[in-house]
């Protein structure tokens, strides 16, 4: 049993480096129970102050978060400073965490003014931390290391231990600068390194300047992109915060087009569009081009890193009104889905469709869907059928004949080349293409029906100067 | 020789209560260190130091001469920088004349301090404590490490290190 939990503290002290690198915005700072604590007002400010800073500590993984409002921490939701959860993703950014000390520019006028960073793991001067950029040591205290570029940002690194430099040092991006420690001097602090970008900004002075998203920035190049990561760019199908409204069984085809962030080509066959959300889950939007129900499309071409593709595809709607979300990721298909290392999450790219019913616009009481003439009330499946008017009332697909006439009586000669003849002095009627009008009933007649009413004439005719010759 | 003899009374100063291990704070100002603040800053640098702030491209300001022996200074193209590391405290000096732009507009509250007739803005990180004011485009900070920053005074406080910084020694070039 001991050795059990030995085991499982080892786990929890060493999180894998190839878990998906994640932060909060800058800006938003951990709180603890719910929001509850008085944290301070963060500064969600996106600047990267130092841009092309190397990321002060030699390896990943790295945690940036709070010492005081994180696991352990006085101000924390208890535990240990070695909590599993203290070294894990996302970072949080905790430059204007409230502290009693003064710093400009945090809105309330006071913070942390610099960024908190666990190394690996919770061992103590287990991990080197290295010169952020090429400059000169020009500081060391009790605790801490300055380095200085030569555009005069400063990088300093609280409570360090094992200091391998000296003061007046010129050192390389990257070069061990000493080990990351609870030094504070007199009084141990945790296991972290505090980390400060102190440079001339407009309007504030010689101050911490925000370091949250220079941090970001270098990590990521640390750790790299991974094999396969995409970033949305565009897509043709409405925002799933916005209405995308169909009738039942009702097609409607766009696309989705992403960015390759990832190290890896993508290419057609192999980069899918897949459901997620459950992964996998067959879609209720799935349309018969799909590549099967939880696969709607392939990426349409090669794309390099860098590149983009579209995904294009359809979507059915489903019989039943409704709403119908569907989340999708990329899958490398047989290797990874893209979220395992990279982005974008499952729960990011979404079509939400709404099903609604046909209209029913004459009020007969049958939708568009199924009314041949959903302007004519006397018109919809089972509507009582007037023969030979040309109009389908049952919508069954063909006025009925009426008796005695028979529209599938074909005499010789007649054809598309035979030109229309009226009938009964009967109007030649333009609403009616080959076709006249009867006097007698109205009704409408197709010209190959009126061929054998004028046989018939002309037969009778005959047989009355036959019958006058004897 | 000579170097030594003025070194000695700087050495004594080192020696003074306040180093790891004892338990008592440091003293403020002796006589002795009021008598060694003078322009004798500069001239009791040692000589890579001397040169450095010949090559510094913003006007300079040095610690007391009580501090000049203890004091290493160094420049860059955009900025000079000051450590003095004495027994349980550690003092240093940056500044730069290369303004950077915000990334956003909350304004500044209004300073509190001066230092050298400029407003200044005293600031702690950590336990370290500093003052920051401009003189032209140039940013300067004056900061103070102490081996005990929770209890040393000299951290907790802010006079010293506005003291300090009032103290700091024009060098005319």
């Amino acid at each position: 049993m001991k050795r059990a939990i030995l085991t499982l503290a080892v786990l929890a002290l060493t999180a894998p480096a190839s878990a998906q690198f994640d932060y909060t915005p800058a800006g938003d700072l951990e709180r603890p129970g719910g929001g509850s604590l008085r944290v301070g007002a963060g500064r969600a400010d996106t600047r990267v102050y130092a841009p092309g800073m190397r990321f002060p500590i030699e390896n990943a993984p790295a945690y940036a978060n709070s010492q005081i409002y994180g696991h352990g921490g006085y101000m924390g939701p208890g535990g240990g400073q070695c909590n599993s959860a203290n070294y894990a993703y996302p970072w949080h950014d905790n430059y204007c965490e409230e502290r009693s000390w003064t710093m400009p520019m945090c809105a309330g006028g006071r913070g942390h003014q610099g960024q908190d960073i666990r190394p690996a793991t919770c061992v103590d001067q287990a991990h080197w931390a290295v010169a952020a950029d090429d400059g000169m040591i020009t500081n060391i205290g009790s605790y801490s290391v300055y380095l200085t570029a030569a555009d005069g940002r400063r990088y300093d690194y609280l409570h360090m231990r094992g200091v391998v430099v000296s003061v007046g040092q010129r050192v390389t991006r990257g070069q061990r600068l000493g080990r990351v420690s609870d030094n504070m001097g007199a009084t141990p602090t945790t296991i972290h390194l505090h980390y400060n970008i102190r440079m001339n900004v407009s309007g504030y002075g010689n101050v911490y300047a925000p370091t949250y998203m220079s941090l970001v920035r270098a990590y990521e190049e640390l750790v790299g992109p991974p094999d396969w990561n995409a970033a949305y760019v565009d897509q043709s199908f409405p925002l799933a915060s916005r209405p995308f409204e169909l009738s039942p069984g009702e097609d409607a085809e766009g696309y989705l087009e992403m960015r390759n962030t990832g190290a890896q080509t993508w290419r057609p066959g192999e980069v899918f569009l897949g459901t997620t959300e459950p992964r996998d889950g067959d879609s209720p939007l799935a349309h018969p081009g799909w590549i099967n129900p939880h696969r709607p499309a392939t990426i349409d071409r090669v794309v390099e890193p860098g590149g983009t593709g579209r995904f294009t595809f359809s979507l059915r709607a489903p019989s039943t009104p409704g709403d119908y979300p569907q989340f999708f990721n990329l899958v490398r298909e047989g290797v990874a889905w893209f979220s395992d290392s990279g982005l974008p999450p499952d729960d990011q790219l979404q079509v939400k469709v709404t099903v609604v019913p046909h209209p029913d616009a004459d009020g007969d009481g049958h939708h568009a869907g199924v009314d041949c003439d959903d302007d004519d009330p006397s018109v919809h499946p089972g509507a009582p059928e007037i023969c030979g008017d040309g109009i389908d009332q049952d919508c069954d697909g063909a006025d009925a004949p009426c008796p005695g006439q028979d529209a599938a009586v074909v005499l010789p000669g007649t054809d598309a080349s035979i030109p229309n003849i009226p009938v009964d002095g009967g109007a030649s009627n333009p609403d009616v293409p080959g076709g006249s009008l009867n006097g007698d009933c109205g009704c409408r007649v197709s010209a190959r029906s009126s061929r054998p009413l004028a046989l018939v004439t002309l037969l009778l005719v005959g047989l009355a100067l036959a019958l006058r010759r004897r | 020789m000579r170097r030594f003899a003025l070194f000695l009374p700087l050495l004594l100063i080192a020696c003074e209560p306040g180093a790891p291990g004892a338990s008592e704070p440091p003293p403020e100002t002796t006589e002795v260190q009021q008598a060694l603040a003078s322009p004798d800053a500069f001239a009791l640098l040692d000589p890579a130091s001397q040169k450095a702030v010949a090559e510094s491209p913003v006007p300079v300001l040095l610690f007391p001469a009580e501090w000049s022996a203890d004091s290493t200074v160094m420049a860059g193209r955009g900025f000079y920088a000051v450590s003095a590391r004495r027994g349980e405290h550690t003092l240093s000096i940056h500044a730069t004349d290369i303004v950077h732009a915000p990334g956003d507009g909350i304004e500044a509250p209004p300073r509190e301090h001066q230092v050298r007739g400029k407003p200044a803005l005293v600031m702690v990180n950590d336990g370290i404590r500093s003052v920051t004011w401009e003189e032209g485009r140039t940013g300067y900070v004056v900061e103070v490490e102490c081996y005990r920053a929770l209890e040393d005074p000299r951290c907790t406080e802010e006079d010293f290190v506005l003291e300090l910084a009032e103290r700091l020694v024009e060098v005319k070039r």
